[in-house]
């Protein structure tokens, strides 16, 4: 049932049915803006992605063709416009390669520190955790979205929970990384 | 390097992370956007961009017209174009009646019209007077003109209204 709606609002949308587009708009803004500021780390940045990606969604919300979810598919154009925002994410960020093994994290981590030492960290590594660890995205798919080799993603990814890890050590959360 | 394991608590953390919602205004920017695409099914905003293009146009043509008028004067007339034409330009709306009160009632009421309020309604009949005298040379120069004589009329509305609020406050 819930399908049938939705390609109905889809049909509404494509035909430029103002309220539909709306309905359409409520549903996602939350979950896709949560996703622009993550990227951006930046709020009125994040609202113009919302705003840039949102129109494209009706601009071309006539190629979605119901293969994968369709918040999956506005979820990757809004990705895709947040990306746009950020600089420098061609910088190449070296690895600590001291650090052996898998990192892991302590059972005091909540969503809400981690969304405040998100927040702190590089741009690019902040960018490729985020896709990866939050949004769902597969290494590969990262690379190609970044334009960047494979190992850089995996360095990226490590470097990025390294940060992670040490700024929550410096919230006095002590656990070692070994298991 | 193999791909890291999954933990357990940052999966947790993650499914923990808060939302953030986007500012109000962020939909109305987005339908400001699409309005200007094409024909909206719901509503029609066209009408206050319709209006503004014709008086667009409107004040355009107006200004072409009187522009391109003054150049055939200048082309077409070589002589000394007569003051004394249908409207009389010099000492249109002066008022020496008026004027003659005014200078009384301010010999007697001088602080009132020394005041900032009193000041200001002299000065706009002044100002009155001289964009009057104005207007009658351009319509010399134009000859009838339905938009300049309803300018006028304007400015002659205005004048009474100005000299109405000087008597007010005289009269107290």
């Amino acid at each position: 049932m819930k399908h049938i709606e939705e390609k109905r609002l889809i049909k509404k949308c494509i035909r430029k049915d103002r309220l539909a587009q709306r309905v359409l708009y409520e549903q996602y803004k939350t979950a896709m803006f949560s996703t622009a500021y993550r990227i951006t780390n930046d709020w009125d940045l994040a609202n113009d992605v919302l705003q840039n990606g949102f129109i494209k969604v009706f601009e071309n919300l006539h190629q979605y063709k119901g293969n994968g979810a369709l918040g999956g598919w506005i979820k990757t154009i809004v990705v895709r416009a947040a990306l746009k925002e950020i600089k420098g994410l061609q910088m190449y960020v070296e690895v600590d390669d001291k650090i052996a093994g898998d990192i892991y994290f302590d059972d005091n981590l909540t969503g809400e520190l981690l969304a405040k030492i998100m927040a702190t960290l590089p741009d690019k590594c902040r960018v490729v955790f985020n896709l990866i660890e939050v949004e769902g995205y597969k290494q590969k798919e990262v690379s190609v979205m970044l334009n960047i080799q494979l190992g850089t993603v995996k360095s990226q990814l490590h470097y990025a929970k390294k940060l992670l890890k040490r700024k929550l050590n410096q919230r006095g959360y002590e656990r070692g990384n070994e298991r | 390097m193999k791909e890291e394991m999954k933990d357990e608590q940052l999966e947790r953390a993650i499914k923990d992370l808060p939302s953030s919602s986007p500012r109000d205004s962020t939909w109305d920017a987005i339908e400001d956007h699409l309005e200007g695409e094409g024909p909206n099914i719901r509503k029609q905003k066209w009408y206050p961009f319709v209006a503004a293009m014709i008086v667009v146009l409107m004040v355009s043509g107006l200004m072409l017209y009187v522009r391109s008028t003054k150049l055939d004067m200048d082309i077409q007339f070589s002589e000394e174009i007569s003051l004394e034409a249908e409207y009389p330009v010099i000492g249109f709306l002066v008022d020496d009646a008026f004027d003659e009160l005014l200078d009384n009632e301010c010999d007697e009421l001088s602080a009132l019209c020394e005041a900032d309020d009193f000041q200001q309604l002299v000065v706009q009949l002044a100002e009155l007077r001289t964009e009057a005298s104005e207007m009658m040379l351009l319509i010399n120069q134009a000859g009838y003109d339905e938009y300049l004589m309803k300018a006028k009329s304007r400015i002659e509305n205005e004048n009474a209204k100005v000299k109405r609020e000087i008597m007010t406050l005289l009269r107290g």
